[in-house]
């Protein structure tokens, strides 16, 4: 049951704070196959049909790069793809779409377009500019209007599917890097500030559900590996990018103190970074 | 639902409650009315929680936002300019504020009005020494464009001088220091101060080799020598090792180098010249390891990294080759490590030894594409278009859509007088890459080649929609107008 403040704090379109009748902030699911994994942990959040209304339409966002084994820990795990369609499927939604704005060869070679088709989903390779349209980015210092994939702005409900993975520039990539994928024009950021942009596009875009595939972690060298690849067998899930990020960050690159666009996406109110305020919770599959 | 509203009017009223909510509420509520059209909602949002939480450190992002969605949302400069400029007076000292005060430049150009616009701009510069203000040379090459448009719309070249060499006594970037100084020499030049002029364009030679308003600078040794005396020696041995850097001549660069090291080089060219020096015996011994700790000791005694443009980069790419050359001296079967060593030797230009590496990856797994394909540029360093075409060749059989195999593989069969073959290829390419500029540009080329003059100039044109401007479009339009005179 709800309370009164919380019902408050969710009408002004605050967080619920964590408390024992509010789902957690950060949920890992860890020990079984990735698919497994998956459901587990966005169980633990409440189901899909605490995201997913029938009759909604969904956009998915996996990292689809490279043309290697998921073993490589390149790409989001094609069985966590399928996983999350199906779960969106069940709780009633009309459509699943799978897109990204990369090589169309990726998906068909990395058996992302396969686990979208074998359950049921909709791949949609972002390919033109027409397939875009520009949303103003008001926290943004860099960033004014950004072309956004229309199919993202235009669904009921975003899932963010990221790899966490190293990255050469940006030390790591997890949900929030993964949304470049989601916009048109990305030689911009690379010109001038990578991490600030990310940070700012993070501020513009809704992310309804995020769920990390660290099932395969590329500790370095990414992201195009090889490197050493952690089997990390997890699944972190919430609906804080900067929390998710900083979370997944923390567990599998403990050295870095401090990653720059994740500490810039708090320092623009997009979410919290202090681990130890958040409620986090942990299931074994 | 009657009884609801009551419920909530009475749940509103409670006093306190609205103090709890935690600002990325406030923001998540503001996305939200903006994602829904409602600007006026959003910007009620972000004015709402500047009311409750003015001093918070949030607070600077929320007054920005609702500048930002005046400008960018209702377009409504003159709105906006009052939001920037509470920016600005309220928060000075946060990473808001130099941005701020540029778009304020921007809301009051579009009135017309170009000195308060100007001096916007000059406040901007001054505001960005801030943390988290951005310092991306764009940032400062656009602000001294938009200072230069207002002085020059008003006629104030003293003004613009001014300016500039008001912020040269400031510590800037060095990147920002060389372009402000570059602007500054050229409209001294222009207005005939010569020896002013050269005095920046020297310091720009001797305090930034590596920056690229070097070039610029570099240029005007003939005016610099009416003024000033400059040994120019070092610095020509200095280009002649950067030229043999980018053809490959690691021995001839790291000759050049020590010859001009050897002399007494200004300070600026002495750490510019070391730093060369590791760039290039770290490839001709392809020890990357020691090469990244050669170059981090160098970095780390530097006045500042940022005079080396491209250190970050290149220390990463040392480090990463030198794990993957530990990766494969201890897993020799290991295709991806193989692979992947073989484009770090790539592009450290060691194609002989990226070549061995690759040979033994496509020995392990010659079905892999990727392999191929690096073989194939790697042959083509070293001067083998044979064994290069067949690398792409194999590519392309494993991998029809592969653009990188493509491209090379079309100009190949352009170069053998196989147009049709290099159609083939290119049409492909565009077909997979639509928005890539190159595939039209080289399909008219092969389209030309073939006699097919109707589609050549449609790929002309659909190239010069992609690339307006450069060299290429230059040459696009001028095969366009060949082709209308055929006519």
């Amino acid at each position: 049951m709800i309370s009164r403040r919380q019902f408050l704090l969710a009408l002004a379109g605050a967080a619920v704070p964590a408390g024992a009748d509010a789902p957690p902030d950060i949920v890992v699911a860890k020990g079984g196959r990735p698919a497994e994994n998956c459901r587990a942990a966005v169980d633990a959040l409440g189901g899909f049909s605490r995201f997913v209304r029938p009759g909604d339409r969904v956009v998915v966002k996996p990292n689809p790069l490279g043309t290697r084994r998921p073993e490589a820990g390149l790409h989001t795990h094609p069985d966590m793809v399928e996983a999350v369609i199906r779960g969106c499927r069940e709780a009633g939604a009309r459509e699943v779409i799978a897109l990204s704005h990369d090589s169309r060869r990726f998906f068909l070679r990395n058996g992302t377009a396969d686990a979208v088709e074998r359950s049921g989903g909709i791949l949609q390779v972002l390919e033109t500019e027409d397939q875009f349209r520009p949303v103003i980015v008001p926290r943004g210092r860099i960033l004014r209007r950004e072309q956004i994939a229309s199919a993202v702005l235009d669904a009921d409900v975003f899932i963010n599917l990221p790899i966490a993975k190293h990255h050469g520039e940006t030390h790591v990539t997890v949900s929030m890097k993964n949304l470049m994928g989601i916009n048109w024009n990305r030689g911009r950021f690379h010109e001038t500030d990578l991490e600030v942009c990310i940070a700012e596009l993070a501020s513009c875009v809704r992310q309804d559900l995020i769920l990390v595939d660290a099932n395969h972690v590329l500790r370095t060298n990414g992201p195009m590996g090889p490197g050493e690849v952690l089997e990390a067998r997890q699944v972190i899930a919430g609906i804080d990018p900067v929390a998710v990020d900083a979370f997944a960050a923390r567990t599998f690159w403990p050295e870095r103190t401090e990653i720059r666009h994740i500490r810039t996406a708090y320092d623009l109110g997009v979410g919290e970074i202090d681990l130890a305020r958040l409620n986090i919770h942990e299931v074994t599959t | 639902m009657g009884r609801l509203l009551v419920i909530l009017a009475v749940l509103w009223a409670v006093p306190g409650v609205e103090a709890d909510i935690e600002p990325a509420g406030h923001f998540r509520r503001a996305h939200m009315l903006q994602a829904q059209g409602d600007l006026d909602g959003a910007i009620e949002t972000y004015e709402a929680f500047l009311l409750d939480h003015a001093g918070h450190c949030l607070a600077p992002v929320a007054a920005m936002a609702v500048a930002n969605l005046q400008l960018l949302g209702h377009e409504d400069p003159r709105t906006a300019a009052r939001d920037f400029r509470r920016v600005i007076a309220n928060y000075p000292e946060s990473g808001w504020a130099a941005e701020a005060a540029r778009r304020l430049g921007e809301c009051l150009e579009a009135q017309g009005a170009w000195m308060p616009a100007g001096e916007a701009y000059a406040e901007a510069l001054a505001l960005s020494g801030h943390e988290g203000t951005p310092t991306h040379p764009e940032w400062t090459r656009d602000l001294l464009l938009a200072t230069a448009r207002c002085h020059e719309a008003r006629g104030e070249e003293d003004k613009l001088i001014d300016t500039y060499e008001l912020l040269l006594e400031a510590p800037l970037p060095p990147a920002t220091a060389a372009e402000i100084l570059q602007h500054l020499g050229d409209t001294y030049a222009e207005r005939g101060a010569g020896e002013n002029a050269s005095h920046c364009y020297a310091q720009i030679i001797q305090q930034y080799p590596l920056l690229p308003a070097f070039n610029h600078a570099w240029s005007k040794r003939d005016l610099i020598n009416q003024h000033l005396s400059i040994d120019w020696a070092p610095y020509e041995m200095f280009l002649r090792a950067n030229h043999a850097l980018r053809l490959g001549d690691l021995v001839g660069a790291a000759s050049a180098i020590d010859s001009l090291l050897a002399g007494s080089p200004e300070p600026a060219l002495r750490g510019s010249a070391r730093y060369r020096r590791i760039l290039a015996q770290t490839s001709i011994d392809a020890d990357f390891a020691r090469g990244a700790r050669d170059l981090q000791a160098h970095l780390a005694a530097a006045p500042d990294r940022r005079l080396y443009p491209n250190a970050d980069w290149l220390l990463d790419h040392f480090r990463q080759t030198a794990r993957l050359a530990s990766r494969v001296e201890e897993h020799p079967d290991d295709v991806s490590a193989l692979c992947a060593l073989g484009l770090r030797y790539l592009i450290s230009r060691l194609p002989q030894r990226a070549i061995e590496l690759l040979e033994q990856a496509r020995e392990r797994d010659p079905d892999d594409g990727e392999v191929q394909m690096y073989l194939g540029y790697a042959y083509r360093a070293v001067g083998n278009p044979d064994a290069s075409h067949q690398a792409f060749l194999a590519c392309l059989k494993e991998d029809p859509d592969n653009v990188s195999a493509l491209h090379p593989v079309g100009h190949h069969y352009l170069a053998v007088g196989e147009g049709e073959k290099a159609i083939e290829c290119f049409a492909r390419f565009a077909a997979v890459y639509p928005e890539d500029p190159s595939a039209h540009f080289s399909l008219a080329e092969a389209y030309r080649q073939t006699g097919r003059t109707e589609e050549a100039a449609a790929s002309w044109r659909q190239f010069l929609a992609l690339e307006p401007e450069g060299e290429r479009a230059e040459q696009a339009r001028a095969a366009l107008a060949e082709l209308e005179e055929e006519k």
